[in-house]
């Protein structure tokens, strides 16, 4: 019987990225805003200088 | 006395976490190639920088400065704006951009370039200006003039960017080593390379029975690699910097702007290499296993 690669050919990169994909994801939404307003206090600040 | 083989299928598990460590290692070469160019790549940031429609806005707002200038002082602005060429313009940037690519190329801090403008001469000139000036301030009056004049330029030539920049190193100066940490930043795509080099030899070496498998593998972490990096790209465009940015400066806004496009353009065609190599390495095992079977 032959084994159809097609869905492999897809799945494979997917579930290989997906523990980092997961990890970047989480720390985007535990991390983001925080380093999103990090970087505007520090926009703002060069201003004011 | 029988050699006890292992089963080719026992080694599946430690090479699909291989696969996943090499997908790890391999976007981590990409990143720090990426960021390596993003801070030292002179040709890129000139490339920013003497980009027609940000000199435009440079040259706009050096004149808006000079007539401002010319308001308060009450001198005639147009031939003192004229003064300041757009090819005196170009030549700061050039000289920005090497200080600070150069600044994180070799991490030596030096401050960034200053301009002098050499308006004394056509100030002089103004003939109406000058009768409105008291005799014994004349010097000290065209100098404060003068000084000003090039603190305008400096501050709209220099755009933000580099005074952030500026003002970072400022802060950070005597707490971070800058040599050590960059020395650093261009060990990781080096480092990650070497480890994704090491990563496709070990699982190769572990599905040697099968080495169409190793490829599905190896070609699985390459496109993996890819979307990653896209995924590190919409993460990126979420941030809003250039929202944040344009709040503050809309010259620094129109660079980053430029500077974005270009990297995300790149990034997207690495991610796609990626993608497509992953892809025919991923074709070619199944159809090697295909013929095998």
């Amino acid at each position: 019987m032959k084994r159809k690669q097609g869905p492999w050919m897809i799945l494979t990169p997917i579930l290989l990225a997906l523990p980092m994909a997961a990890a970047l994801a989480f720390a985007a939404i535990r991390y983001g805003e925080t380093l999103q307003n990090l970087i505007h206090v520090a926009i703002k600040l060069a201003v004011i200088k | 006395m029988s050699k006890v083989k292992m089963p080719a299928g026992a080694w599946h598990i430690p090479a699909a976490l291989l696969a996943v460590l090499l997908t790890v290692t391999l976007w981590g070469t990409q990143l720090g190639l990426f960021g390596l160019r993003g801070l030292t790549s002179v040709s890129l940031h000139e490339r920013v920088s003497l980009d027609r429609s940000a000199v435009d806005l440079q040259m706009k707002r050096i004149r808006e400065g000079v007539d401002a200038l010319g308001a308060e002082y009450g001198f005639s602005a147009e031939p003192v704006a004229e003064a300041v060429t757009r090819e005196q313009v170009e030549a700061l940037d050039r000289q920005v951009t090497a200080w600070w690519t150069g600044l994180f190329a070799t991490g030596e801090m030096t401050d960034a370039p200053v301009f002098t403008a050499d308006v004394q001469e056509i100030l002089r000139a103004d003939t109406a200006f000058m009768e409105g000036l008291n005799p014994l301030m004349v010097n000290n009056t065209l100098e404060t003039i003068e000084n000003r004049i090039s603190e305008t330029v400096r501050k709209t030539a220099v755009l933000f960017r580099d005074q952030l920049v500026n003002a970072g190193l400022q802060r950070v100066r005597g707490s971070v080593n800058l040599p050590q940490a960059m020395e650093l930043l261009r060990q990781v795509p080096l480092v990650c390379g070497l480890a994704s080099l090491l990563l496709a030899g070990l699982i190769a070496l572990m599905m040697s029975r099968k080495i169409q498998t190793a490829g599905q593998y190896i070609g699985g972490a390459l496109s993996g690699c890819g979307l990653l990096m896209l995924l590190t790209l919409i993460l990126m465009k979420t941030m809003n910097l250039r929202g944040m940015i344009g709040e503050a400066s809309q010259a620094l806004e129109a660079q980053y702007s430029h500077l974005a496009r270009i990297l995300s353009l790149e990034v997207m065609g690495a991610a796609a290499a990626a993608l497509i190599l992953g892809g025919l390495l991923m074709a070619w095992a199944a159809r090697t296993r295909r013929r095998a079977a």
